[in-house]
């Protein structure tokens, strides 16, 4: 369940992103560090799609091409 | 230098080295320095290893790479068979109420958790569809036995299919065997199906797991098995454990119960985080580092089995290991990637629902739908396979394409398991430094390793099981 709302500012050449928490629970420091946590981790996650999808499409297109579904 | 791999292996400076399709050495901290440098002299002892396993190539190699390219071409083509194993569940009734049962189950007298025969013919539809020369069909439940009625139709509609279809048609029935009666088994052996079931360990611990009217699962399932064998034949029952807290310190009991029983192996599994495995809290009862000791205790006693002559098998080991040593995969779907969701195995629930794998099911009861794929009266072959419930988590957890996983040495012998990590992260992907499948993987990869390079009789055994998983 989502514990943190956050709201994106984008005013060139700043992004603000404002974290506010949902439950009275959640501490700012831990909101923070997730937050920060979670932005590392797709960022890396999209620098390796995009070095490895080739591979990967090729793969998982064999894994469908006997199914006749291709092109669908 | 062709694609490769490292990573520690453990506290000698020693290093795991993997190449493109998972074959593997083991070098010293020195040795791996210089070749990933490239400054190894050909004159050096690992040069040729190098070369010979495909990590590199010289002046005077020119098969290495067409070598390689076949070894990826054959690990790789049973992808392309797509979904053999076509799990149906006929119904959710039970007379067991396992506190663990990762199939939240309905009492056995509700027949409104029995699948149709309509449901059950559209489900037909779709394993026909799947282009696997080879087709498993395996019934489970709740006590799949409760429903032979519909056991018998579906056998029977499959075979009469398969008449113009042509595959390799196979049954299995798991089943508590409580409730195994002489109409079962008779059928059972006219239709040549498997049975699997499930085995705890010796009697108390079994009961203890698996509580029902009487208190006599382990008696049951040891009379069941018994006479099962008895009509089927030895090899064509099977039985699979699963791990508790109270099992934790009965390792060596539960081998034993498997050796006096005369099974072949024992598949030393964790347990799964779905079900009312979580609602109890048995997931939470142990952590994942206690059940590495639990499991290594138990494979090095299996080991000092075979050193005194019993030839017997650790299921999980002989299935990581076939990855390990050989150029041939498994069809265990946990350690597939991509992810063996759907494309490997796929379930048809009792009320129509198509998930993408029996954990996939378990999630669902737990009131998560996430990995439901559709419904066979509602949706097409077309719509299942091709839907985003499928697919993206098939894409977003390719293991060779996700942080922690597309660097990592064991990366060809792991697996993407998509719906653990949703399960226990909220996310198909996970974090890989929190997960536990991660961590158990890699000790289990480790542990495999370090007592392969540490005898020789335990490599020749680890090779012998490879080659027979």
């Amino acid at each position: 369940m989502a514990t943190v709302d956050v709201r994106i500012l984008a005013t060139e050449p700043e992004i603000l992103c404002e974290l506010r928490a949902l439950d009275k629970g959640t501490k700012a420091a831990d909101a923070d560090l997730k937050f920060r946590r979670e932005v590392t981790d797709h960022q890396l996650r999209m620098a390796i799609e995009e070095r490895t999808s080739g591979y990967r499409d090729l793969i998982l297109g064999l894994a469908f091409s006997k199914t006749g579904l291709q092109g669908g | 230098m062709l694609p490769w791999r490292f990573t520690a292996l453990d506290g000698n400076d020693r290093y795991v080295a993997t190449n493109l399709v998972g074959e593997h050495l083991v070098l010293d901290r020195e040795t791996i320095g210089k070749f990933a440098r490239q400054e190894l002299a050909p004159a050096d002892p690992a040069y040729d290893e190098l070369k010979a396993r495909h990590f590199l190539i010289d002046d005077d190699t020119n098969v290495a790479v067409d070598l390689l390219a076949l070894k990826v071409r054959t690990k790789l083509a049973p992808l392309a068979n797509f979904t053999a194993l076509h799990i149906f569940v006929v119904t959710l009734r039970c007379e067991h109420s396992c506190p663990y049962c990762q199939v939240s189950r309905a009492n056995n007298d509700r027949g409104e958790f029995d699948m149709s025969r309509e449901t059950a013919l559209k489900s037909l539809d779709l394993v026909f569809r799947s282009p696997s020369p080879a087709l498993k069909i395996e019934f489970q439940g709740g006590e799949s036995l409760l429903n032979l009625p519909l056991i018998k139709l579906i056998v029977e509609e499959a075979k009469r299919r398969n008449e113009t279809a042509r595959r390799e048609l196979a049954f299995v029935v798991a089943t508590n065997l409580a409730v195994l009666d002489d109409e079962a088994l008779t059928f059972c052996k006219a239709e040549n199906i498997l049975v699997s079931t499930s085995l705890d360990g010796p009697a108390g611990l079994h009961n203890a797991n698996r509580p029902r009217p009487g208190r006599d699962s382990h008696e049951r399932a040891v009379d069941g098995i018994h006479r099962a064998r008895g009509v089927l034949g030895h090899y064509n029952v099977g039985a699979l454990m699963t791990t508790t807290s109270a099992s934790l310190n009965q390792v060596k009991a539960i081998i034993d119960e498997y050796l006096r029983l005369d099974f072949g192996g024992i598949f030393l599994r964790p347990l799964s985080p779905y079900g009312f495995a979580i609602k109890t809290k048995s997931y939470a009862a142990y952590s994942r580092e206690r059940w590495l000791e639990f499991y290594f205790e138990g494979l090095d006693y299996i080991i000092s089995l075979n050193r005194q002559g019993f030839d017997f098998i650790e299921h999980y080991a002989a299935m990581v290991l076939k990855k390990m040593l050989t150029p041939l995969q498994t069809s265990y779907v946990d350690l597939m990637s991509p992810a063996g969701i759907g494309i490997a195995a796929i379930v048809y629930n009792y009320d129509g629902t198509v998930y993408a794998s029996d954990e996939s099911r378990m999630l669902a009861e737990m009131g998560d739908q996430t990995f439901a794929l559709g419904n066979v009266h509602r949706d097409s072959f077309e719509d299942i396979m091709l839907g985003d419930a499928l697919l993206e988590p098939l894409t977003q957890s390719f293991a060779g394409s996700v942080p922690g996983c597309s660097s990592c040495a064991f990366e060809p012998w792991c697996g993407a398991d998509p719906v653990f990590h949703h399960a226990t992260q909220g996310d198909p992907v996970g974090k890989k430094p929190l997960s536990a499948f991660c961590t158990r993987s890699m000790a289990l990869f480790r542990g495999l390793i370090t007592r392969m390079e540490a005898d020789d009789d335990v490599r020749a055994l680890f090779e012998k099981w490879a080659n027979r998983a």
